[in-house]
């Protein structure tokens, strides 16, 4: 199962680059707003 | 403090087995302690406030005030705007009292500054949305906050006509410049507003801004006392001279009063 | 079978890791590890009995915050009569002065995390 997703071309993984950037992104502003509160967002 | 719990604490000195059984019917009795107020304290049927606009008007006087109660209360100084709070502050005469100006409101008021709080209405609108009771009104009219049980909803902060409140958009503690050890601070997510120095009142002093304006402008720029008291010095205030109240359209009826 | 050495490593693993608790307090030295708490030197009586405080106080302290904040009852009858102001930074702390020592020391051992030091203020500073 797990393979079939290790494995593609160039293309797939920039996709899957660009997905995981915005996941990232995602999950740094949870982080912050958890510390720094509803500041974050107003 | 009632029998049962008296006889609970009796109970307890005894031993563990004394403990276990008392301890169910104590907790479920609630609140049964005995307290008291402090010696001294003030109490009132109404408290209000008349502040004399003329006398609070020039920028000594309001700073104090503004540095009296913020320093006491641990108030936040926040520069940005949006994360701002605040419990005592200064606005234009137009902006406090919209719906008293008009195109050719007299020159001396049209843009003097005001010194605002909390109007402790008569009908808070605040208390009412509260959906925890974290706001209520107290017996003698102090709409207060009970910072424990304050959730963040702003609703409150929605359904003040006066922008009272402040909602804690971030920790407020790095924004104090001397943490006053005798109250609390607050925490990020909870709104606050004046209390009319509810912790002064049980001590038996008056509010810090009544002190700090009559100490600067002079006796009388504010008038705080028990509206209750037909020969109190707020109801001869109220009785001999024109005041008005922010908003009364609203029925809210604030008892903070303005002399024009 | 022929899985069985994979098996017994990944079990191995699992075992390890749901044990953590255990073997960590263990190798840390701290199994025995029991909260000592820093009394206060100059008095030898709290507000209420000792066994009452030890497992009363947090819903004595919740009465003190009901009564102080709502209804504005800011003095404490104690069962011996004598009288108490109700305050966490100012009656509390002034006889068990050090917090860390005190307070924390069996809250940390329990594990809770009482939300009063959010807002109330340690005279000494945190």
């Amino acid at each position: 199962m797990l393979e079939k997703a290790l494995e593609g071309s160039r293309r797939y993984w920039i996709w899957i680059g660009f997905l995981l950037a915005i996941i990232g992104a995602g999950v740094i502003a949870y982080l912050l707003q958890m510390r720094d509160g509803l500041a974050v967002t107003g | 403090m009632d029998e049962s719990r008296r006889n609970f604490l009796k109970c307890s000195t005894v031993g563990v087995a004394g403990l276990g059984l008392a301890v169910p019917v104590a907790t479920a009795i609630g609140k049964a302690l005995t307290t008291e107020t402090l010696p001294g304290h003030l109490s009132a049927k109404r408290w209000a406030l008349v502040v004399d606009i003329a006398k609070c008007q020039s920028p000594d006087v309001q700073h104090a005030c503004v540095e009296a109660c913020h320093q006491i209360h641990n108030v936040p100084n926040i520069e940005d705007k949006h994360h701002e709070v605040k419990w005592i502050w200064k606005q234009t005469y137009t902006e406090a009292f919209p719906d008293q100006v008009h195109e050719y409101t007299e020159d001396r008021l049209k843009d003097a500054p005001v010194l605002v709080l909390c109007n402790h209405c008569e009908r808070p609108p605040c208390v009412r949305v509260c959906p925890t009771q974290a706001t209520f009104k107290r017996a003698d009219g102090i709409v207060m906050m009970d910072m424990h049980r304050c959730i963040g909803c702003r609703y409150c902060i929605a359904a003040c006509p006066y922008g009272a409140r402040s909602f804690n958009w971030k920790d407020p503690v790095p924004h104090i410049k001397n943490v006053h050890a005798n109250f609390p601070t607050r925490c990020k997510g909870v709104v606050e507003k004046c209390n009319l120095c509810a912790e002064r009142l049980a001590q038996g002093l008056a509010p810090a801004c009544v002190e700090a304006a009559n100490r600067v402008a002079g006796p009388d720029a504010m008038v705080f006392g028990d509206l209750g008291q037909p020969d109190s010095n707020v109801a001869r205030a109220l009785r001999t001279r024109h005041t008005i109240r922010r908003k009364p359209s609203l029925g809210t009826a604030p008892h903070v009063f303005y002399v024009v | 079978m022929h899985d069985a050495g994979k098996v017994i490593i990944g079990l191995a693993i699992f075992v390890l890791l749901i044990t953590f608790p255990i073997w960590f307090t263990l190798a840390s030295g701290k199994a025995g590890h029991r909260p000592e708490l820093e009394l206060p030197k100059n008095e030898t009586q709290c507000v209420e009995s000792k066994e009452y405080m030890k497992a009363w106080h947090m819903d004595l302290l919740n009465d003190w915050r009901d009564a102080a904040v709502r209804d504005g009852k800011r003095m404490y009858v104690a069962e011996d009569g004598k009288k108490y102001v109700m305050s966490l930074s100012l009656t509390c702390l002034k006889c068990h002065t050090n917090k860390a020592k005190f307070c924390d020391e069996c809250h940390n051992y329990v594990g809770v995390v009482p939300y009063c030091w959010d807002c109330h203020v340690d005279p000494k500073g945190d």
